[in-house]
């Protein structure tokens, strides 16, 4: 016998329902969007591994990535990775960008051409149909591409040269001219002083991210950042010469100007590009990636490296037989440097060192194709620091800092 | 009050009616239950738990376990078992280059569903 229900029960069938089906709906809900967000977490991770992986390319060979291109690195990923780069003095701005479904994300890196295992050289030295004569307590470690008639103990200064060998390391023999300055490098040179528009800098602070357009502060007359904070992408151009000291605080700064002068004390990173005259001011410090280049093929021009300087990155001097690179003792130069000109040095230099001509001058004497108390050791350069790519002979972007 | 409107409404649904709605609430239930089963055992809705571990698993393989491949000549394809899942790590030269590897890892859960893919591309000489 079939007992009827009271018509009034469906009230509470219908609400009872609706609860059940709204707790599923809730469960189902809150699985979608927690897999909805690891999605985002994956794809987050994926654009990250993307451009990792472009940066791994990139070190190894640049032309494996197209600039200005969106490709994909793995086959058949829906994330695509377009590279661009513009120059930043002596080195590369590059900006690698990973585009997904639904995100996108972009590192900037300042990158240089090599690796400093990449080369091996401690010394060149240009064959003028000379010896070279080493006195005092100098040292030459690392390879070593000399004059044909190779390098010899010599008597400076009533010192006889003190150590066992001349040379710590392989010899080779060098040509009658530096190698070529590879023409990337040196149009970096002209590329410094170009610039679209001028800013006025209106306070003793300045920061431009890279991600910005270049801040350009410009003059005519002498520019002096005694007391001024400049970071990343500014560039400090000056028709006649530009002032530093302790008192001064440059990061990633360029400076371009005929005269560049860094007083005594200072401490930042920086690119000089100048063109008669450059000093490095007792106990400066150049934290790496710091550059000095010089470029001129007129007149008498100097880049004078004072007591207890330390460089750290390259110095190259790009002129004539009138063209001086000196150094004095207890400086450091710690990378490349690279002399058409003239050279004295009397500090150290841990790296690699391309040379043209040497001299050395006291009150009374004066001495030509010598290395008095100089020490240049490829050995204390470590391998894995990023290096110019002075002579071409890379395709390679390596990494030297993120910037922003 | 209440009572009258359910007076009410018991004077305009018909008694009879009664035991088909409750089918039919019951049927909506069970449908809406085999939906949410369904849903769940596809690639979407996988469990996020797993995924979260497969997740870690392969940021664990990437950094502690390339480093041995100093000897690396081709292809290489092995499984490791971490945990519930199973991860499938399949390495090859990038392209024509000799000194890139590309490194495929491929998250498993334990019934064999693909919980995650990850490539990337690794100097051979990194450690």
């Amino acid at each position: 016998m079939r007992k009827k229900l009271k018509a009034g029960t469906l009230v509470y069938v219908i609400v009872l329902s609706l609860i059940i089906m709204s707790m599923l709906g809730l469960i189902i809900m809150r699985n979608h969007y927690l897999t909805i967000n690891i999605n985002f977490e994956e794809e987050r991770e994926s654009l990250r591994d993307n451009i990792n992986s472009a940066v791994c390319i990139l070190e190894e060979d640049s032309n494996l990535l197209e600039y200005d291109k969106e490709q994909a690195i793995f086959e058949g990923s829906r994330i695509k990775v377009t590279v661009s780069k513009q120059i930043w003095g002596m080195l590369d701005l590059v900006k690698i960008k990973a585009r997904g479904r639904v995100f996108c994300d972009s590192v900037m890196m300042l990158s240089t051409g090599m690796k400093a295992k990449e080369d091996s050289t401690a010394l060149w030295i240009t064959d003028k149909r000379n010896y070279i004569s080493i006195g005092g307590e100098a040292l030459l470690k690392g390879k070593c591409y000399i004059p044909r008639l190779g390098v010899r103990k010599g008597y400076v200064e009533k010192r006889s040269y003190g150590r066992d060998k001349v040379i710590y390391g392989e010899v080779k023999r060098s040509k009658s001219h530096l190698p070529a300055l590879f023409k990337d490098i040196s149009q970096r040179y002209t590329e410094a002083y170009k610039y679209e528009e001028v800013s006025e800098l209106e306070s003793l602070e300045l920061e431009n991210k890279f991600s910005a357009k270049t801040v350009v502060i410009y003059s005519s007359e002498d520019i002096d950042l005694t007391g001024i904070k400049l970071t990343d992408n500014i560039k400090v151009i000056s028709e006649q010469r530009i002032l530093v000291d302790s008192t001064s605080r440059l990061d990633k700064v360029i400076l371009c100007a005929p005269e560049v002068f860094l007083g005594e004390g200072f401490r930042g990173n920086l690119q000089a590009f100048v063109g008669c005259r450059m000093t490095v001011g007792e106990g400066v410090h150049m934290e790496y990636p710091s550059y000095v280049f010089m470029k001129s093929r007129v007149g008498n021009v100097e880049i004078h490296i004072e007591e207890g300087a330390d460089i750290c990155g390259a110095v190259i001097l790009y002129g004539n037989d009138e063209s001086v690179l000196r150094s004095t003792s207890e400086s450091v130069i710690k990378g490349q440097v690279y002399v058409k000109g003239r050279s004295s040095l009397q500090g150290k230099i841990y790296g690699s060192a391309y040379l043209d001509k040497l001299f050395f001058n006291t009150r009374w004497s004066k001495y030509e194709d010598i290395f008095y108390n100089t020490e240049i050791d490829r050995t204390r350069l470590e391998n894995e620091m990023p290096v110019l790519n002075l002579f071409g002979d890379s395709q390679k972007q390596i990494l030297v800092e993120w910037v922003n | 009050m209440i009572e009258m409107k359910i007076a009410n409404i018991n004077r305009k649904i018909k008694a009879g009616s009664m035991p088909e709605a409750l089918v039919a609430m019951t049927i909506l239930v069970v449908v809406m239950l085999i939906a949410f089963s369904v849903l769940s055992s596809t690639n979407n809705y996988t469990k996020p738990a797993f995924k979260l571990d497969a997740l870690m698993e392969t940021n664990l393989i990437v950094s502690n376990q390339l480093g041995d491949d100093g000897e690396f000549t081709g292809e290489s394809l092995d499984t490791l078992e971490i945990g519930r899942n199973k991860i499938i790590r399949d390495i090859s030269f990038y392209g024509e280059s000799e000194k890139l590897l590309e490194v495929r890892l491929t998250a498993l859960a334990p019934n064999g569903l693909v919980l995650y893919r990850r490539n990337l591309i690794v100097r051979k000489d990194e450690d």
